[in-house]
């Protein structure tokens, strides 16, 4: 039996794409959004820990206004930017005939599509325990100021338009891309993009309630059970995992089949 | 890689100063509303042992609160329950002992309005820095109510920081680092039991789809699809059951060798004997309060009733933390850069009120701090309640405190 | 190996990487959000893990994602690994979070604010279900033992911290003296949320009692959340948003 490599036939569309290997895999991509969002965060990090304390504890001295305003002002317009920008292209370059779309080339864009998710999942990760927690952190430390505080500024401001950013983006890759998202949509991918999402407005109440009725920094205070509902929506990525399987099964059976044994 | 490395080079030259010290700034209490700040608990006779001291010196501030009678009556107050805290934007220091009128602090108690109490903390420093250091009374349901802050410099270096304790079986512990090398341990021992039986699923690869298609097989031939599983995974289960119950037996039994003897976390709410409100030979009566806005200036009309055996004045109006002295009965300038003192802030009309006279007295509290402290908004709250004290001096030293509050009018032209 | 086998494994193989990725990540992310807003502050603090709370709240609470997700990890790919992939995900990740944000950004001593130990509990959870190939027994007695053994596994960490201390006329825990040196400006000593006395003792036995408690619920929450699990595993579809 040969044990040379064998690969998918060589599509057009595939061959022409920089971003993929001979298979239409994105390792290029899936390194890059890693590494990318991984770098970002660290600059953030090391940004935080550096004017936190020393230019961060009061919204109302003008250091605040320099060293952290700023860049509140400069996230908003970059990820705004980002935000137009990558919808706008998904939109511009969407597939505008799905039902002509090879096994070979839609079995690429699931890992696509899976790259975005992991851009997704990566930018959950940063907000969870690390972006979040050091705003859980700065809470015990120091008495709560405005909502414009250091930890909030990468949390709110930054981590969750870049959440939005990738959770759409997901969403409208699969519409813009994908056969069978293309006149119908995914409940569960719905809820696991929705559900985290929509912890952004929940903020907005988790804010009012500690400037007006809540007090206290507990973790578990019940103004906070929106972030949990939202969270728990994740669980519903186990079923856009499964819809992925199912499907690149069928797409992995068919291009193999027309490799010779 | 080269066009990254110039910009991330001159990031970390900007920023790495900022490691070496730890230098906070003022906090968030301008953020308070400012009714809250000044009918809430007040602070006065603030001191500090010393502004400047290394790691492992020790810091005593003590003083006086008031909680005030003007309290507002939708805010939980002191008879709930409170905690004598700090706020040092951290653990930055320790906090060896505090007390409210002579009373430990370790648990919460709570206090009555209007009463006037004593308190101490005693701190010792851990971290090198500039840190501005503020008592802090907090009230359940309202929040911290910050007390006066001032800029505190420690030298020395953290890792020398030690803080040892004695448990009553003569163990002697380091809090800083207690049982590091048990928790470490313990961790790396789950974490490694854990990784194996991870490891022993995923190490055959392809998983997912590979295992879903004999899954989708056997329940497509009306088989089991337990099948996928073998009897070797079920014994590596019962190993791994059997190793884990084994190693919490034995972690469990070591930790109660080691530890024969424990207690339960303490919690008691503790008392402070009650009182009565401060007595006083002065009958002080608030006509009117206004504030004028283009002037910054804080005008009282008050009915001062001298029931003394010497002549009083007006020395100090405290209100939010701010101190607005008189400067023809006292000299005070400001300790640092964010202490709200205004030295020449107070004017009286109405002059010395002699022994056993009523006389009517305008106090007029003036500066820019009003403004830059954000007690301009106190015309913006919904309720325009102020309150302060006032310190009374005597021509014989006698000093008397007194609480004076009532509605406000602002004057805006 | 034929050249379709080959392509065939590779391509799976590649799958498995990326949709793995996203799936730790996601635990990894969304189990300690959650667990922070829930049950966190008897995690972040050595001073509130008491007999009664403690053992309690947390780990039925932790219990919600491997449930939920061992829901699709059992039933399509029969891979009993689901709780252990997450509790291994949630510790690692609240250790990266206790070093980074509350021992280096808040200065807290580690010795004040470690994690507790739940991967024992995920692997029995996990074995119960390969051994007894039972949703249903391993709810009733894994999920049970889950609930249960939370105090004894813990233990070897923080008894030392329940050894009492004479400060100053008072007797004090270590715990309890870490919460009180270490100041937290915003976390009051009221609020901690940790036993206190009561009029009846059950012979005295608050945390044997205390763990049974959680083993029932966790019991229950493990087939809550199990069903809820299936249900969002489901291929849905919808024509408009």
């Amino acid at each position: 039996m040969s044990t040379t490599t064998a690969s998918i036939s060589p599509i057009p569309e595939i061959v022409a794409d920089e971003s993929v290997d001979e298979n239409g895999i994105p390792w290029t991509n899936y390194f890059k959004v890693i590494i990318g969002i991984a770098v970002v965060y660290s600059f953030v990090r090391v940004y935080m820990h550096a004017f936190a304390y020393t230019m961060g504890l009061d919204y109302f001295e003008p250091e605040f206004a320099t060293f952290w305003m700023s860049i509140f002002w400069l996230q908003a317009f970059v990820c705004a930017a980002a935000f137009a920008g990558a919808m706008g292209y998904l939109w511009v370059t969407r597939e505008r005939s799905p039902d002509t779309v090879t096994a070979e080339v839609e079995l690429s864009r699931y890992f696509k599509l899976i790259t975005w998710l992991v851009g997704y999942t990566a930018v959950v990760l940063i907000l969870g325990p690390l972006a979040g927690e050091s705003d859980a952190a700065w809470h015990q430390v120091v008495i709560r100021d405005t909502d414009f505080t250091p930890t909030h500024i990468s949390l709110f401001y930054l981590g969750f338009p870049a959440l939005i950013i990738f959770g759409v983006g997901s969403f409208v890759y699969a519409k813009t891309r994908l056969p069978m998202h293309a006149k119908q949509s995914l409940v569960p991918l719905g809820i696991a993009i929705g559900g985290p999402i929509l912890v952004l407005p929940t903020v907005g109440l988790n804010e009012w309630g500690h400037t007006f009725f809540y007090a206290e920094e507990l973790f578990g205070a019940p103004i906070h059970y929106g972030f949990a509902a939202l969270g728990l929506a994740l669980l519903a990525l186990g079923g856009v995992v499964v819809h992925i399987l199912l499907r690149m099964k069928d797409l992995i059976d068919e291009v193999t089949a027309e490799v010779e044994a | 890689m080269n066009k990254l490395k110039r910009p991330a080079l001159v990031f970390f030259c900007l920023i790495a100063p900022s490691f070496f010290c730890l230098d906070t700034l003022a906090h968030g209490e301008r953020a308070q509303q400012a009714n809250l700040r000044m009918r809430t608990v007040n602070w006065y006779d603030i001191e500090m042992s010393r502004t400047k001291l290394d790691v492992n010196e020790e810091l005593v501030i003590s003083g006086h609160i008031r909680p005030s009678k003007f309290w507002p009556e939708h805010i939980p107050s002191v008879d709930g329950k409170v905690f004598l805290n700090l706020g040092a934007s951290g653990p930055n220091f320790i906090r060896q002992f505090s007390h409210i009128d002579g009373v430990s602090m370790i648990q919460s108690t709570s206090l009555e309005l209007g009463r006037d109490y004593e308190f101490k903390l005693v701190l010792k420093a851990r971290r090198p820095g500039r840190f501005h250091v503020h008592p802090i009374l907090s009230v359940e349901g309202a929040g911290t109510m910050v007390g006066p802050g001032i800029w505190v410099e420690v030298g020395g270096s953290g890792a020398d920081f030690v803080n040892e304790v004695e448990t009553m079986f003569g163990r002697k512990i380091d809090l800083e680092t207690f049982n590091l090398d048990v928790i470490f341990t313990w961790h790396a021992i789950w974490f490694v039991i854990g990784g194996a039986w991870i490891f022993y699923w995923v190490r055959k690869r392809p998983l997912l789809i590979s295992r879903m298609r004999q899954i989708e097989a056997a329940e497509a031939d009306g088989g089991d699809s337990n099948g996928i599983l073998t009897p070797q995974d079920r014994r590596v289960a019962i190993g791994f059951v059997v190793v884990t119950f084994l190693v919490i037996a034995i972690g469990y039994q070591w930790a109660e060798s080691r530890h024969p003897i424990t207690t339960p976390l303490r919690t008691a709410k503790v008392n402070v004997p009650k009182k009565d409100e401060p007595a006083t030979n002065l009958n002080v009566t608030l006509n009117q309060a206004r504030y004028r806005i283009p002037g910054r200036s804080f005008r009282m009309d008050l009915t001062v009733e001298n029931n003394t055996n010497t002549t009083i004045t007006v020395s100090e109006f405290s209100t939010a933390n701010l101190r607005f002295i008189n400067p023809q009965v006292r000299q005070l300038s400001p300790a640092d850069s964010h202490d709200l003192v205004a030295p020449n802030g107070l004017r009286i009309e109405g002059g010395p009120i002699p022994a056993g006279k009523t006389s009517e007295v305008s106090v007029f509290a003036e500066d820019a701090l009003w403004e830059t402290q954000r007690l301009t908004q106190m015309i913006n709250d919904p309720d325009s309640v102020i309150a302060g004290l006032l310190f009374f001096v005597g021509d014989d030293g006698s000093r008397e405190v007194i609480e004076v509050g009532g509605s406000m009018l602002p004057v805006f032209h | 190996m034929s050249k379709q086998s080959a392509l065939r494994d590779k391509l799976e193989r590649s799958t498995d990487i990326f949709l793995l990725t996203a799936v730790v990540f996601a635990v990894a992310g969304a189990t300690p959000f959650v667990m922070a807003v829930t049950m966190g502050d008897w995690e972040y603090w050595v001073d509130w893990k008491d007999r009664r709370f403690w053992p309690l709240v947390p780990i039925v609470l932790l219990i919600i994602f491997p449930a939920g997700l061992s829901a699709v990890f059992w039933t399509r790919f029969r891979l009993p690994i689901a709780c252990t992939v997450v509790v291994l995900c949630y510790s690692l990740m609240r250790w990266v979070s206790t070093y980074l944000n509350f021992h280096v950004f808040a200065g807290y001593p580690i010795s004040f604010v470690w994690p507790s130990v739940f991967i024992p509990m995920a692997i029995i959870l996990d074995c119960s279900l390969i051994i007894t190939r039972s949703v249903f027994v391993t709810g009733f007695c894994g999920a049970f033992m889950w609930g249960v053994l939370v105090y004894p596994v813990n233990w070897p960490m923080l008894a030392g911290f329940h050894e009492p201390i004479n400060y100053h006329g008072e007797m004090l825990t270590a715990a309890d003296l870490l919460g009180f040196e270490y100041i937290r400006t915003s976390l009051p000593e009221y609020v901690r949320i940790v036993e206190r006395t009561v009029l009846r003792t059950f012979g005295d036995a608050v945390t044997p009692l205390t763990a049974v408690f959680a083993g029932f619920l966790s019991v229950l929450m493990y087939y809550l959340w199990w069903l809820i699990g299936s249900k969002l595993n489901r291929q849905t579809w919808v024509k408009q948003i």
